[in-house]
């Protein structure tokens, strides 16, 4: 993908954002409000969605002209990225049906992966201490309640 | 209450043990934030955010100020023992005070940077406490149109201070504002933006959102990058202090730098950056020996490390006397005074005695732990940089998700916190500054109330507001922050 094709889909992306945000301020109960004198809950983000909607007119006007048509870098999302942000979903997914422990074991052991800990018994082991030991400090010391499982129950 | 009964009173609450004990805390993280290369100081305070929630509003003020200006000691160790900075303020440290460290006068770089932290402090928080309640006296005449000009100027000199064009700029308040809509609206009550969800009738919460864009994204980028750990030069306690000629040398650049440092600091924007880039231009246009500057010349760290701190303890007035804040620091900071239930703004000083005095006297003590700390335990922080990072970025990606969770026990935080994360680095690849958005949305509710009251107020003449002598200052000073640029590149363009 090129650079063009890149500013080009951020500008369209934050348009349509921009327009979307009028539309739904005007669809809002008491819409844009009676007059000036009495605005309704509309008003404001009317404002802003036609603040982005410019805005974006302008980047996009901008960066298709001076933007280049070479090959952008990185052109491809790298993996460990999306392997970072699924562990952390997974994470979320997980806490409330298996609880933290589950949860919060498995997500240590995805990042220490991803940020290449070496050897696997080291990453349990470090897993596993981590884990308890944030589970003391967050719920003993700080007296955070963390979701239980169903089956725990 | 004037200044002097105010700090004795700031002094009766920073020295109750648990505000101390807040204080020195987050101190010691904020040194360790500013040691260790990756997360920063604002993704450290809006990690321990949650933390605060069990402390009193003033006990977590202090500690979160305590990490935001113990980072700028911290930053200034890795940048001379590594020449890589801990902090962006501390980039201009690397060219003088590597250098100083490979002739092996590592240890009187780290001392004069230490000192001049600890005077630039001193000067800020004296400042602070003769400056902030004038000005929150006449903030006190202010009515909603004067917030709301306030509001508009603070976020487009942020705007313009970060480099970032005016549209892309334009693009992140814009966003910043959109997000700060969900929700009920105050005035009617009426659910905007919330699809249905329940869940976010009570709106976005500005915490996960913080994290997520400084933390979350900070470490998917390191999860690409792979930081790793690089050898610091060794300091001997033996070596730390300067000779009688570098004292010398480093008093005049650390009084300059202080003051310079505090009056950056008043102006919104990243001002610690911009004040020592200054510090450093000025100290090598005074000093008697230029050629020595890039090559080892102490004034090129004493100048810069006093200005930085210097405009970390300035941040504080706009902050606590208006309640505006003009730098990403203190939107977190605000974000805690919000979370908190206090008043914010000129009204702080006098609902909140506790807060503001307490907050401006901790910073005193705060200084003197970080002189006591960082000057003996020089080579404890040292050795955290051997910590791996594998292991630091995994407990930071626990701690993000926990301290979220921490916050209302909510699934929803969570995966805002998760979405912010990938904004923030995507914002970050696409050259557009989440520093922006998080500004607009820390002022929108402020800027949306003080809009709508100012229509009220003039029957839908916004032009009114133009007349009011401090609105149209700043509304005028407004439009100039826009258009001089503009300008200046039609002048280039043409001539």
């Amino acid at each position: 993908m090129t650079s063009r094709w890149i500013s080009l889909g951020t500008g369209l992306f934050f348009l349509t954002l921009g327009s979307l945000e009028m539309y739904l301020s005007q669809k809002l109960p008491g819409g844009l409000g009676l007059n000036a004198a009495e605005p309704g809950p509309g008003l404001f983000p009317m404002i802003v969605g036609a603040i982005m909607f410019f805005a974006a007119s302008v980047y996009l006007v901008e960066n298709m002209r001076s933007v280049s048509n070479v090959e952008a870098t990185p052109h491809r999302i790298p993996k460990d990225i999306v392997l970072m942000v699924l562990t952390i979903a997974l994470y979320i997914f997980l806490l409330p049906r298996a609880g933290f422990f589950v949860a919060a074991f498995l997500l240590l052991i995805g990042s220490l992966s991803i940020f290449d800990m070496p050897g696997w018994i080291q990453r349990v082991a470090t897993a596993l201490l981590a884990t308890l030991l944030s589970f003391a400090i967050f719920t003993l010391v700080l007296n955070v309640k963390m979701p239980n499982p169903s089956w725990f129950n | 209450m004037n200044a002097f009964e105010g700090l004795l009173f700031g002094f009766s609450i920073a020295l109750q043990v648990e505000n101390l004990l807040a204080c020195f805390i987050g101190v010691l993280i904020g040194t360790i934030v500013g040691v260790l290369p990756g997360i920063g100081p604002i993704g450290a305070m809006a990690l321990l955010l949650p933390v605060t929630y069990a402390m009193t509003p003033a006990g977590a003020l202090i500690m979160l100020a305590g990490i935001y200006y113990g980072s700028m000691y911290g930053g200034s160790t890795t940048s001379i023992l590594l020449k890589v900075p801990g902090e962006v303020s501390s980039v201009i440290t690397t060219i003088d005070g590597y250098e100083m460290a490979r002739k092996g006068r590592a240890g009187a770089a780290l001392f004069v940077a230490a000192v001049g932290s600890f005077a630039a402090g001193s000067v800020g928080i004296l400042g602070l406490a003769f400056l902030a309640p004038v000005l929150a006296a006449s903030a006190l005449r202010f009515g909603p149109p004067e917030f709301f000009a306030l509001c508009i100027l603070g976020l487009l000199v942020l705007s313009r201070l970060t480099g970032s064009s005016l549209s892309r700029a334009a693009v992140m308040v814009a966003l910043g504002l959109s997000l700060s809509t969900v929700g009920m609206e105050p005035m009617s009550g009426v659910s905007r933006f919330t699809f249905g969800y329940l869940d976010l009738a009570q709106g976005l919460e500005l915490v996960p959102i913080a994290i997520g864009l400084f933390g979350v994204a900070e470490l998917l980028s390191s999860a690409h990058n792979k930081l790793t750990n690089e050898k610091p030069l060794k300091v001997s306690f033996k070596e730390l202090l300067p000779t009688r000629a570098e004292w010398k040398r480093s008093q005049w650049p650390i009084a300059r730098g202080s003051l310079l440092g505090f009056l950056f600091g008043l102006i919104p924007g990243p001002t610690a950056i911009i004040a020592t880039f200054s510090s450093y231009a000025l100290e090598r246009k005074l000093s008697k020996h230029p050629e020595e500057f890039g090559h080892g010349a102490i004034e090129g760290v004493a100048g810069p490390e006093s200005a930085n701190n210097g405009a970390a303890q300035g941040a504080f007035i706009p902050l606590l006397a208006l309640g505006i804040p003009f730098a990403p620091a203190s939107a977190m900071l605000l974000t805690a005074l919000l979370i908190h239930g206090a008043k914010t703004g000129p009204m702080l000083m006098t609902e909140s005695p506790e807060i503001f005095w307490g907050v401006t006297s901790s910073m005193y003590i705060g200084n003197l732990m970080l002189l006591l700390l960082n000057l003996p335990l020089i080579s404890v922080f040292v050795a955290l940089l051997r910590l791996p990072m594998y292991l630091i970025s995994s407990l930071v990606v626990l701690l993000c998700v926990v301290g979220t969770y921490a916050i209302s026990n909510s699934i929803l935080d969570l995966w805002v916190l998760l979405i912010s994360g990938v904004v923030g680095y995507v914002l970050r690849q696409l050259k557009f500054e989440p520093v922006i958005l998080l500004m607009a949305l820390a002022l929108g509710p402020i800027l949306e109330r003080s809009f709508i009251q100012s229509l009220y107020l003039t029957q839908g003449d916004m032009l009114e507001i133009l007349t009011r002598p401090i609105a149209g200052t700043m509304i005028f000073i407004s439009i100039l922050v826009i258009f001089i640029p503009i300008l200046k590149r039609i002048y280039k363009s043409l001539f």
